[in-house]
């Protein structure tokens, strides 16, 4: 099957456009496939799911014909209809055109089908408004150690898919940048999509005890808009738990020693 | 004169921006290229498409843009999906064993971004859905597991709409998925018969 992936600008209430996609039977007996239209969504992982019911815009495009039957090694060109109505928002929708294979009801107990997806990205035309908001963030209250766990969850509440890039630095509490590090290049949000990301950034060995700003800057869309979100996190080197473990000591010591003198 | 002839073998020369897609009811032709030379030669089994004089040619991208500029640089990409056994047969269970039916899918596509196989429907009837990663003999269990380097299945997994189950991130010849479709039943499981009818859809990462 081909194209791979299509993107066809539409503007409301336009019903005269069309979206052809090639489809080959490379195998050796006839077969018949049913043309359908599935919609998609972006899973927490940034996989692409596709499924009925999951975008208004599947009603949007219908197969010209149900079927199309083709012979051993037989290629065909088959066309899918655009219809946008009038009321359609401006924006980014995306879908899938699907050729599966008919008759694979199982007369046994499992039957296996096959769907194969060209994509097609509708850009319905008008104003649209980037937006992308930070929905969590999370780091552990107190580290001890140079490498930082973290997690961050993002939402696109718009209507047009943004490309996303993520920094996230650490600001001792003399306000010292001692870690500024991307960890999300290029990374592309579709509309609706919420994606929840983790890991972990390395610090250098010696840095301060005490607080630091732990901050995630998101720049997103064509736009270049920027959204941030901080925490705080208490830091305390490896090295000052051994200090602290000697005053202790030393504390318990010298009390024990004037329990004796009294 | 000597001048005005210098000119026109420059013009003649210089590669024109002169390129697109045609097609009418008949035919269909998605790449054309006007330069200064090149063009198809066929000797044995050797075939040549060579092209020269183009302006700014190639191949450049980002996660919001994808140029291939230049008619060798052209292309529609393609998906192909083969599935090696379309009806399994579980057979009959038995309390003492985990009867096993195998088929595997076959996946090609020249796309730079790759692939992904989900399962995007489920029908049918079956016995209770596998939840410890493991389908065990006197156990009412039912799922499959997913072999191959692009699987991203680990151990047995119950069959669910919207599962993704293997993903490569670039382009494959022949990516093959073996899915081991494992049942087993207990004591206490009712008697009857079981069919299911399970859809997989490959589709080029975007």
């Amino acid at each position: 099957m081909g194209p791979l992936k299509q993107q066809i600008s539409v503007a409301p209430g336009s019903a005269d456009q069309t979206a052809i996609v090639s489809i080959v039977n490379s195998s050796n007996t006839k077969r018949k496939y049913a043309l359908k239209v599935l919609g998609a969504k972006q899973s927490a992982d940034g996989a692409i799911i596709y499924g009925s019911g999951m975008n208004i815009a599947e009603s949007w495009v219908v197969a010209k014909d149900k079927y199309v039957e083709l012979a051993p090694g037989q290629a065909k060109e088959v066309v899918f209809e655009i219809n946008v109505p009038n009321d359609a928002k401006a924006g980014s929708y995306y879908l899938g055109l699907t050729a599966e294979q008919t008759s694979l009801k199982s007369e046994k107990s499992i039957g296996v089908g096959g769907q194969i997806i060209s994509v097609l990205v509708l850009q319905v035309a008008g104003m649209v408004q980037e937006s992308l908001i930070i929905t969590e963030t999370t780091v552990p209250r107190s580290i001890v150690g140079n490498k930082w766990p973290f997690t961050f969850s993002i939402l696109n509440n718009g209507a047009a898919s943004v490309p996303v890039d993520v920094n996230i630095s650490a600001r001792n509490w003399l306000g010292h940048i001692v870690v500024d590090q991307k960890v999300i290049s290029e990374a592309m949000l579709l509309p609706g999509a919420a994606r929840k990301y983790g890991g972990e950034i390395k610090v250098k060995n010696f840095n301060l005890p005490g607080p630091y700003e732990f901050q995630y800057k998101i720049k997103y869309g064509l736009t270049g808009q920027t959204a941030v979100a901080t925490k705080t996190v208490w830091y305390f080197p490896p090295c000052s738990i051994f200090l602290i473990l000697i005053i202790i000591i030393a504390i318990v010591g010298v009390a024990k020693n004037q329990k004796k003198k009294m | 004169m000597v001048a005005f002839i210098a000119i026109g073998l420059i013009l003649i020369g210089m590669p024109h921006p002169v390129a697109s897609e045609m097609s009418s009811a008949n035919y269909q032709i998605y790449a054309d290229s006007v330069q200064n030379g090149g063009g198809y030669q066929a000797a044995g089994s050797f075939i040549l498409q060579d092209t020269s004089g183009e302006l700014s040619s190639g191949y450049s991208s980002s996660s919001i843009y994808e140029i291939r500029a230049g008619y060798q640089y052209m292309e529609r990409g393609y998906l192909s999906f083969d599935i090696s056994d379309e009806s399994l047969d579980l057979g009959t269970l038995s309390t003492s064993s985990v009867n096993i039916a195998s088929t595997t899918i076959t996946i090609g596509t020249d796309s730079s971004t790759g692939y992904s196989l989900s399962v995007t429907g489920v029908s049918g009837s079956s016995i209770t859905d596998v939840a410890d990663g493991a389908v065990t003999a006197g156990q009412e269990e039912y799922g499959y597991a997913a072999l191959g380097s692009d699987s991203l299945i680990i151990g047995d997994t119950a069959v669910a709409t919207g599962t993704i189950i293997a993903s490569y991130d670039g382009e494959t010849n022949a990516s093959n998925i073996e899915l081991g479709f494992k049942a087993s039943k207990s004591a206490s499981t009712a008697v009857g018969d079981y069919a299911q009818s399970i859809s997989f859809a490959a589709a080029a990462n975007i």
